[in-house]
């Protein structure tokens, strides 16, 4: 049985060319591959010619060659494959005779021969040759891949601007990229016969030698700045990483990348140098900012003091003029009631209590034109920087005798060293001078008035409370009391002028007050000064 | 030399000078007369020679500073006293204007001696 080979029966139709001329010994050549178990599929060749198109159109599997043809001998067929560099399995069919010469022909290439009182032999010597050349091409593709791998792997390495080196556990190098040339100037050579930490700098090697050691079996690699010396001496920065290899077959190694980053860290360098300058002059500029936003506040104020200054300018021509026009008839009045009452010493009690009342209704009158005039008066200041707590105390001196007459008891609660203001002196007594009033007014059987002073406004302002125990504003009236002839106590005389003369003066002090009752009783009025108004 | 001192008001309200120079006669001490204009108290200056003038500062033809300098400019009048009398006296106490005495409407009568008293008084 052909099948008794060994080997499996080929499915697969095999090309067979034959290279005979005779018809006969051709189909006993099929015939025997057929009984040999091998599906073929034949043709003939019998000149240079035909074998030439047989190769290009037939791509024959295999060739089984006559020793010699007429027109083509085997030699000249098997110059013929390898000037085509073809690899096709060939094999002689020959007699005896030619038996040397069928050994010459494997020389020449081909596979195998087999006699032709021996063509038993023939399948598996067909068999044996597709093996041997299937065997042959898979060598040959997996040296083509090594080579091609090897030379990936050498494309890579020698184009890489990376210094890659490859050490054992210990350190020692096994491997060193040729980049070394390019990035430090010495050989691969030169690095592997010295040490791994040789050429990093005295001031990084702890460190990554420590970071070598630690990182080792870890998975985690960790990324390490070190300085390195190239051959001309000079430092250069490299940023490494090291990275162990997860390999059976080569445990216990690390790969090394250091990447140049002398430039960038130069242009970092250089970035950060120009960062500050930049920071600085961004403070330079916020400090001029804030200059200017200063001067702005400063002019502000300024306009405002001029427009609420304008505006009293008008009402303070007009209240001059209005007074004026108005205090010569109170003056006539004023001569005659003072000449019937010297006319009329022994008159009845109800003149005497007519003129009396006339007297102080012209007293009253007066009074609130020198309020209007108060109120429209302050509008030029005289500027100086004063202490408060010397204009408190001559405030409080001149005013002794009102205190004194109410029996109201003065407390005094000075922060000893204040900040200097720049007031306006005489202005800020009327101030105090009204609120004193008010005061005095608001406790008609005695009690206490306690003067605060002290720093605030970041230490450059001052903050003045002034406190009674009087009766206190009714609440549904606190917000009205700086109105213009608002007053809670016309039955007294009040003219409704004195707190709002102390807000316009204050106004244009650019200090601000505000009036509490106090929960223990009594009025509590607050004054805030603030700092470094200049006009 | 009479008892009585000279005094010449100067002011243009007549209502003024009418009440005050009837209260400074009641006195019995005062002989006075009185102007209603600068122009015409100037005049009255010469005529009337008063050792003392109650001037107001505000009239329609001069000021009463007008007035005060013309005084003050005729040698022959320059030491004639003055005291303002006027609705638009400066602050104060005792304020003074141009050197002289400043009386603040309204006034009474006899405030108005007591300041002649002392104006005198300092001679």
């Amino acid at each position: 049985m052909s099948t008794t080979t060994g080997l499996r029966q080929d499915t697969r139709v095999l090309r067979v060319l034959l290279l005979e001329n005779d018809p006969t010994a051709a189909d006993a050549i099929e015939h025997q591959l057929h009984e040999g178990g091998i599906a073929l599929e034949g043709r003939r060749a019998d000149s240079r010619e035909s074998l030439l198109l047989a190769l290009q159109e037939f791509l024959p599997d295999v060739i089984l060659a006559a020793y010699k043809l007429p027109q083509l001998t085997a030699v000249e067929a098997l110059a013929v494959l390898r000037q085509f560099g073809l690899r096709i399995p060939f094999i002689l069919v020959t007699g005896d005779h030619v038996e040397e010469k069928a050994i010459e022909c494997m020389r020449d290439g081909a596979d195998d021969y087999v006699l032709q009182d021996n063509m038993k032999r023939l399948p598996s010597a067909v068999r044996n040759a597709l093996e041997r050349h299937a065997a042959l091409r898979e060598r040959e593709r997996a040296e083509d891949a090594r080579r091609a791998s090897e030379l990936l792997y050498r494309l890579i390495m020698e184009t890489t601007r990376d210094l890659i080196i490859m050490t054992d556990k210990n350190g020692r190098m096994l491997y060193v990229s040729p980049s070394c040339e390019r990035l430090l100037g010495f050989t691969p050579s030169e690095i592997l016969r010295g040490d791994l930490f040789a050429s990093v700098h005295p001031d990084d090697r702890a460190r990554a030698v420590e970071i070598f050691r630690r990182s080792a079996g870890d998975q985690d690699n960790q990324t390490l700045q070190v300085r390195c010396r190239n051959r001309e001496g000079e430092w250069r920065v490299f940023e490494s990483v090291c990275n162990w290899v997860v390999s059976e077959s080569h445990p216990d190694r690390a790969v090394l990348i250091f990447r140049d980053m002398t430039k960038r860290k130069q242009a970092e360098d250089e970035a950060h140098l120009a960062y500050g300058a930049l920071e600085r002059r961004e403070q330079d500029l916020l400090a001029v900012l804030e200059e200017l936003n200063q001067s702005h506040a400063r002019l502000q104020t300024t306009q405002f003091q001029l427009m609420q200054a304008s505006k009293m300018d008008a009402v303070g021509q007009l209240a001059a003029g209005v007074a004026h026009e108005v205090k010569n008839p109170l003056t006539v009045l004023m001569l005659g009631v003072e000449y019937l009452q010297n006319k009329l010493p022994e008159a009845p009690e109800s003149i005497i209590e007519t003129l009396g009342e006339m007297e102080d209704a012209i007293q009253r009158a007066n009074t609130v034109l020198r309020g209007l005039v108060d109120f429209a008066a302050p509008n030029n200041l005289a500027l100086a920087d004063e202490d408060l707590n010397q204009i408190v105390e001559r405030t409080l001196d001149l005013m002794k005798h009102e205190f004194l007459r109410a029996q109201v008891e003065v407390v005094r609660e000075f922060e000893p060293v204040l900040p200097p203001l720049r007031l306006d002196r005489n202005k800020i007594e009327q101030v105090l001078i009204n609120l004193f009033l008010n005061a005095v007014q608001a406790m008609k059987d005695g009690g206490t008035v306690t003067v605060r002073t002290r720093a605030a406004d970041g230490g450059l302002g001052v903050q003045l409370e002034v406190d009674d125990t009087g009766c206190g504003i009714p609440p549904d009236k606190l917000d009205r009391v700086f109105d213009a002839f608002f007053t809670t106590k016309p039955a007294s005389g009040g003219t409704g002028l004195g707190l709002r003369v102390v807000q316009s003066i204050l106004e244009l002090h650019d200090a601000g007050i505000t009036l509490v009752n106090r929960k223990t009783g009594g009025l509590r009025a607050t004054i805030a000064f603030r700092a470094g108004v200049k006009a | 030399m009479s008892l009585h001192r000279r005094v010449l008001l100067i002011d243009d309200d007549t209502g003024v000078t009418r009440l005050l120079r009837r209260g400074l006669e009641e006195t019995g001490r005062f002989l006075v007369r009185a102007a209603h204009s600068g122009q015409e108290g100037l005049r009255e200056i010469r005529v009337f020679a008063p050792e003392i003038v109650i001037l107001d500062m505000v009239m329609p033809d001069m000021r009463g500073s007008q007035v005060l300098a013309s005084i003050r400019a005729d040698p022959e009048l320059g030491a004639t006293k003055v005291i303002f009398l006027t609705a638009v006296a400066p602050d104060g106490d005792s304020p003074r204007l141009h050197g002289c005495e400043c009386l603040a409407k309204p006034v009474t009568a006899g405030q108005v001696v007591r300041a002649i008293e002392r104006v005198l008084a300092r001679n």
